[in-house]
């Protein structure tokens, strides 16, 4: 979609005004003055109200307010777990500075889904100001989840690449699976990472039948809970090395180079094996990250590098029924190139990736 | 008989009586003209009063007309974010 005009990003629409939202005074929640020069109105413009939802939201949607605020989407912890466990508390706080100027601007608060789409499209209303229950996929949740997930899921990675199947054939868009609740729950009790919480939405929440009595896929079967359902099921998904993060010195402005993005489909060994997630092998990607990433802020901020994998366990978004690599059990078995291999390992990465890396393919 | 009548309608007329609204008390805001407080305590506007901020954001050309030219912003950022 094309970005909106500068006028068409903040107009009103007639919806919103007959909507329960629009009986509410604009002042009292974007402050401001009744007057019709444009200056004197905006005096003291309150732009993103929710960002204060406790002030503003909960009044009316407590519950959901309360737990959202803890959720990954509100507080980014995801970031800040992943730094802080390459680091040591004496570098926290260059880490929070480099966090403060480059990652937290993708914190979303109510507003940023549910009335604007975010700056990465451009910005402005989704519908005229209207409340929008259910965020539209490519104008908000892929807006921000679009260089791996949503170009995945919508195929456009490449032609030869098709997008997966929950959305080419099913054309299930996001919530379908990550419901509302789930995307607004409180991620504190959970380890403040999204891979440390229950699997929500899982596979088999809705294919219950998968390795169940009387599934007549008997790979199912064979392989259910030693292997992630994608190792099977997804296909190429994307790649980075490095993000490196500056402040300008020209415009002062945050700014980031990543080194590579390459598509790629990997086995590895499950790095966050757990009761909750058993597999021995999962699909893997490399995440942008090196030791410098942040060498901007400070020397060595990442002295602890080589105790998380560069290569992480991944839930690739492009699920086919067939896949090259479930054609047979020779495709698989015994094919080391689908495996992550050490080869394929940076030399300065292998302490990082050592249970990550599969030294022997399997027969 | 006239009796008979007289007793059944009034004890009728009592009972719709006793179903008849409580007077409600006006709020002292609105009597004054004043917005109306709603229960959460945001200020509902009132319909008949002029709200120069949907005035303007109602109207499209006064938006065209008022708008600021955007910041072009110099991507200083390279590879895949």
């Amino acid at each position: 979609m094309a970005p909106l005009e500068p006028w068409e990003k903040v107009l009103v629409s007639e919806n919103f005004l007959i909507s329960s939202h629009g009986s509410v005074s604009c002042i009292s929640c974007h402050g401001g003055e009744q007057s019709p020069d444009k200056e004197t109105a905006h005096t003291g413009l309150v732009t993103h109200p929710s960002d204060d939802a406790a002030a503003y939201c909960a009044t009316c949607h407590a519950d959901v307010v309360n737990s959202s605020q803890e959720s990954l989407h509100s507080t980014l912890s995801g970031y800040k777990v992943s730094m802080y466990s390459r680091s040591i508390p004496e570098n926290h706080p260059a880490l929070d500075e480099a966090f403060g100027n480059h990652c937290s601007s993708c914190h979303t608060s109510c507003g940023d889904c549910h009335i604007s789409q975010p700056d990465s499209v451009g910005g402005g209303f989704l519908s005229g100001h209207e409340f929008v229950e259910t965020p539209p996929m490519t104008r908000t949740c892929t807006a921000c989840h679009g260089s791996r997930v949503g170009n995945e899921y919508l195929g456009k990675n490449s032609e030869e690449i098709p997008g997966d199947v929950h959305f080419r054939i099913a054309r299930m868009n996001c919530v379908s699976c990550h419901t509302g609740s789930a995307l607004h729950a409180s991620s504190v009790d959970t380890g403040n990472t999204r891979y440390t919480a229950s699997q929500e939405p899982s596979c088999r929440g809705c294919h219950a039948e998968i390795g169940a009595a009387g599934d007549t896929v008997a790979q199912h079967s064979i392989h259910q809970d030693k292997v992630q359902c994608q190792v099977c099921h997804s296909i190429e998904y994307s790649s980075c090395d490095n993000c490196h993060v500056e402040i300008s010195s020209k415009t002062g402005n945050p700014f980031y180079t990543t080194d590579a993005h390459y598509l790629g489909f990997y086995i590895g060994r499950n790095p966050i094996q757990s009761e909750e997630r058993p597999y021995e092998y999962v699909t893997v990607r490399h995440i942008p990250i090196a030791p410098d990433s942040y060498s901007f802020y400070g020397e060595d901020l990442l002295p602890n590098f080589d105790l998380v994998a560069t290569w992480a366990y991944a839930t690739p978004h492009n699920i086919q029924r067939v896949t090259p690599q479930n054609q047979s059990c020779d495709a698989c078995h015994g094919n080391s190139d689908l495996f992550l291999t050490v080869d394929k390992v940076k030399p300065e990465e292998l302490d990082a990736n050592k249970d990550v890396i599969v030294e022997s393919i399997p027969e | 008989m006239r009796r008979s009548i007289f007793i059944p309608m009034m004890i009728t007329l009592c009972i719709l009586a006793a179903c008849s609204p409580a007077s409600v008390p006006v709020d002292d805001k609105e009597a004054e003209g004043q917005p109306a407080s709603s229960a959460t305590g945001v200020v509902i506007s009132e319909s008949s009063t002029v709200d120069q901020c949907v005035e303007c954001h109602t109207d499209k050309s006064k938006l065209i007309d008022t708008a600021k030219p955007e910041e072009v912003v110099v991507k200083e950022s390279e590879g895949t974010g």
